[in-house]
């Protein structure tokens, strides 16, 4: 992903303010059903924005960020059990917490490389999952409902759908800005470099370990927040929002998406909201579709171009 | 707890520990040789279950294994044949998403043919029972049965490393490609050979662990995480290091369960004897990252 | 005028099991030489690179960078405590130009890790334009597409960018034309008296040419050390480099 300005990432932007701009105008027309498709599509932009960063930006390959999810929804949740709540503190409150629970997961699994890697992230995803199942009080294994809908500032209750709707749509922006800059920015630049290689960053005097360790930080937070909002807009939360099956559609998300635009993790968002939610109109059998997708797109990839280079076999030799 | 109890327990963790070894070999081996992570290869757990136990409910127990084995014998063969083969070369990312699609699309297979509702699956009236061990302690037949089975299938794969023709071509195959086809060996065969063994050894617990669980979609996929974390903690490519870590995990699950009662910690217990096996994992990457049993 | 060596080694010894790969190892690279390590293949000069650059831990013995003990420390601290090296393999980033290559370096000397500043500012980009013309590399361009000869300039570059103390340069003449070679002899010898360097190169016409002293590695061990004329001249050198043939 070359930093300096070039015709396809100008064409990205307005690809990028074009769909926002439908989505505003969607948001007026749509109904009730439809609604809650667009507000699931664009939370899992959100969040593929924050795991392309980690993913294609610094090589990093995660198969537990479910678990952010699932903090996100349980912090949520239980900012609603309280009734009237803020919005913008329940988000504050993910925001630490994931930053917190995502560097101090960052910081232990990138100790390791590789395959030893990837189920180490499940490791911790799976004692995550667990733990949210052990919660009695919260439901347990079936969750519980997450009913009151945030107020922003106290000034405008986000009750109705189309209300949340467009407080989605103004954080989304807030996240396609701030991970915008992020990836022109001076650490945005070392992890490039850090997973071209590692070595040669640390040979420079920076280390390596610091920079994925931000990059897991910063994708825990995108996470978490998508998970606060998709328990809002579900108004539900439960212990399957931390599973590995939820890591594996958000490690999905990015696959199919590219590493490179913003519209491709958009489309691959639509892809994967679409399939979970159109295919099951017609089956219940919609995972078979998922995993047909995916598995054709593994086997026969067109534009896989930074992903696969994030995760070829080179790398894991690398120092970290 | 009593004695008997405490000893039962342990019965069960061994058991367990070695259905857990029949998948881990499997897994370790795929991946040793084969450079492969299978996400899928619970599947092959939970297929070799689905058809013992439905061929059987209709035709007999007999009849039933031989399906079940002659069933995941093909099935083998074909999803080597036709998918995995092609993910060789690929990067580990690949094959773990791509592993990933197909256990979605098995999981789903099986909803479709069978149903969402768990099938039962029968134990032979001649291994129902149970057998007295001690003064206070009778435990099932059923389950010494399987603990035998899974013992000698294992002194067999170890026979088969160490002792034959095959076994050394695997061994060898493992650490020099190119110098095996130099010898003239079909590559492509012996990798085959290797998934459908590896494959026959996760059928074989399927069938067995049946009668023990609720034959459902998706049974095979928990234990397949455990099947991996077995193999961090073992160390990739160790068969004495996958045993050991599988007894090890298998205890460490059951015992676990059994001795931390849910009220245990406010609640957390049920948590930590669910995590306790995974933070013996992380311990393992963190600490020793090249597995406890290796050298 | 100060008298610390730029770089000392002080009785550095490894050893792999029987291995004895590096043995009781002391150097000197002062301010203003360029020093030239060189020896036959096998003789352990990898390793004794990679500890002295931090990738490896020596058994004993000492590292000194300007008079500071770093034997203990980290690759990337040395690194801001001045050292520069280049891989035998010449690594650059790929996926930026050759500006944003050396603006990383800079980056990393000054610190500035910035989540929110842009990594592209113009003052950044001129001085590394600035650092870049030296080499006849001011046209940006991607460091993928650049031919070897041009890609270990602008790994030099990088390294040069950071004004480090000592120089540690691993073989820079491999895999270079007549010309390249000749050219990058002529660049390093413009900067002898900028930065002291130590050069592991196999190249023996580059090593007399550039070396104000040459020490001789031979089975982890140094048997010669002294200006060129004197290792010229040597009867163990010239005994290990014929016997080995």
């Amino acid at each position: 992903m070359k930093l300096a300005s070039s015709n396809k990432v100008g064409l990205d932007a307005w690809v990028v303010g074009l769909i926002l701009l439908g989505a505003l105008l969607a948001v007026g027309v749509l109904d009730v059903y439809q609604l809650k498709l667009l507000g699931k599509v664009l939370i899992f932009w959100l969040i593929a924005l924050g795991l392309q960063l980690l993913v294609a930006q610094a090589g990093v390959i995660s198969l537990g960020h479910a678990a952010f999810m699932a903090t996100g929804a349980y912090i949520a949740g239980l900012f609603s059990l309280q009734g009237q709540h803020d919005l913008i503190l329940m988000l504050a409150c993910v925001a630490v917490a994931c930053a917190a629970f995502g560097s101090l997961m960052g910081a232990l699994i990138l100790r390791t490389q590789g395959l030893y890697q990837l189920m180490a992230t499940l490791a911790i995803a799976q004692m995550a999952y667990y733990g949210f199942q052990s919660l009695r009080s919260l439901g347990g294994d079936d969750g519980f409902a997450v009913s009151n809908r945030p107020s922003v500032l106290g000034l405008i209750t986000l009750n109705t759908d189309v209300k949340l709707l467009l407080a989605i749509i103004v954080i989304l922006v807030l996240g396609l800005y701030v991970a915008h800059r992020i990836r022109r920015s001076e650490m945005g630049a070392l992890m490039l470099a850090v997973r071209d290689d590692g070595r040669r960053v640390a040979s420079l005097g920076i280390s390596p370990y610091g920079v994925k360790v931000w990059a897991f930080l910063i994708s825990a937070v995108f996470t978490g927040i998508g998970g606060a909002l998709f328990a809002q807009l579900t108004r539900f939360t439960s212990p399957q929002l931390g599973s590995w099956y939820m890591s594996g559609e958000l490690i999905i998300l990015v696959l199919l998406g590219g590493g490179k635009t913003r519209s491709g993790l958009f489309l691959a968002a639509v892809a994967v909201v679409g399939i979970q939610e159109g295919v099951a109109r017609y089956t219940d059998h919609w995972p078979l579709v998922l995993g047909a997708l995916v598995l054709a797109r593994v086997l026969w990839p067109e534009n896989l171009g930074a992903l696969k280079k994030a995760a070829t076999p080179g790398e894991q030799g690398k120092a970290s | 707890m009593s004695l008997a109890l405490l000893l039962e327990q342990l019965l069960n963790g061994l058991q367990f520990g070695l259905m857990l070894f029949l998948l881990s070999v499997g897994v370790t081996l795929i991946f040793g040789v084969m450079n492969l992570v299978n996400i899928s290869h619970g599947s092959l757990f939970m297929l070799a279950a689905f058809f013992t136990y439905s061929a059987g409910a209709r035709w007999g127990y007999g009849l039933g294994l031989l399906i079940g084995l002659g069933g995941i014998i093909i099935v083998a063969i074909l999803l080597e044949w036709l998918v995995i083969r092609r993910l060789y070369q690929k990067s580990h990312l690949d094959q773990v998403l791509g592993t990933f699609g197909l256990m979605l699309i098995f999981n789903e297979l099986v909803r479709i043919i069978w149903g969402s509702e768990p099938i039962f699956a029968l134990t032979p009236n001649w291994l129902s029972g149970s057998i007295q061990l001690s003064e206070n302690l009778y435990y099932p037949t059923y389950r010494l049965a399987i603990t035998v089975v899974a013992i000698l299938a294992g002194l067999a794969i170890w026979l088969l490393l160490s002792r034959t023709r095959i076994g050394m071509l695997v061994r060898a195959g493992a650490d020099k490609r190119e110098t095996v086809e130099a010898l003239g060996v079909n590559i492509n065969f012996l990798f085959a050979v290797v998934f459908v063994i590896g494959a026959v050894l996760a059928g074989l617990a399927g069938i067995m662990m049946g009668p023990l669980i609720t034959v459902e979609s998706g049974i095979g996929d928990p234990l397949l995480i455990l099947a991996l974390v077995v193999i961090v903690v073992g160390g990739a490519g160790s068969l004495k290091g996958c045993l050991a870590a599988s007894v090890l995990i298998g205890m460490i699950d059951t015992l676990s369960r059994a001795l931390v009662t849910a009220d245990f910690a406010g609640g957390a217990g049920r948590a930590i004897s669910s995590m306790s096996v995974y933070l013996l994992m992380l311990v393992v990457l963190l600490l020793r990252p090249q597995g406890l049993f290796t050298r | 005028m100060t008298h610390t060596a730029a770089l000392q080694l002080k009785g550095l010894d490894k050893r792999y099991g029987a291995l004895h790969v590096t043995q009781n190892v002391s150097l000197e690279v002062r301010a203003g030489e360029i020093h030239a390590l060189i020896g036959p293949n096998g003789a352990g000069k990898t390793t004794l690179m990679a500890q002295i650059a931090g990738q490896l831990k020596p058994d004993a013995g000492q590292v000194l960078i300007q008079g500071q003990d770093v034997t203990h420390w980290s690759a990337q601290r040395r690194a801001r405590a001045g050292l520069a090296r280049t891989f035998q393999t010449g690594s650059v980033f790929r996926s930026l130009t050759t500006h944003e290559n050396v603006a990383i370096a800079l980056n990393a000397k000054a610190g500035r890790a910035s989540l929110w500043r842009p990594f592209r500012r113009p003052e950044t980009l001129k001085q590394a334009d600035e650092t870049l013309q030296r080499f006849g590399l001011h046209e940006e361009q991607s460091a993928a597409s650049l031919g070897y000869g041009t890609l270990r300039q602008l790994e030099l570059a990088m390294g040069l960018a950071t004004t480090p103390s000592i120089l540690l340069l691993d073989e820079p003449l491999a895999g270079l034309s007549h010309t390249e070679s000749a050219q990058a002899v002529y660049l390093l010898a413009g900067l002898r008296h900028s930065f002291p360097m130590l050069l592991i190169e196999h190249d023996m016409q580059a090593v007399f040419a550039l070396a104000d002293r040459i020490s001789v590695l031979v089975g982890g061990k140094i048997i010669a050390s002294g200006t060129p004329d004197e290792i010229r001249a040597s009867h163990e050198v010239k005994q290990a480099y014929l016997g080995d043939a």
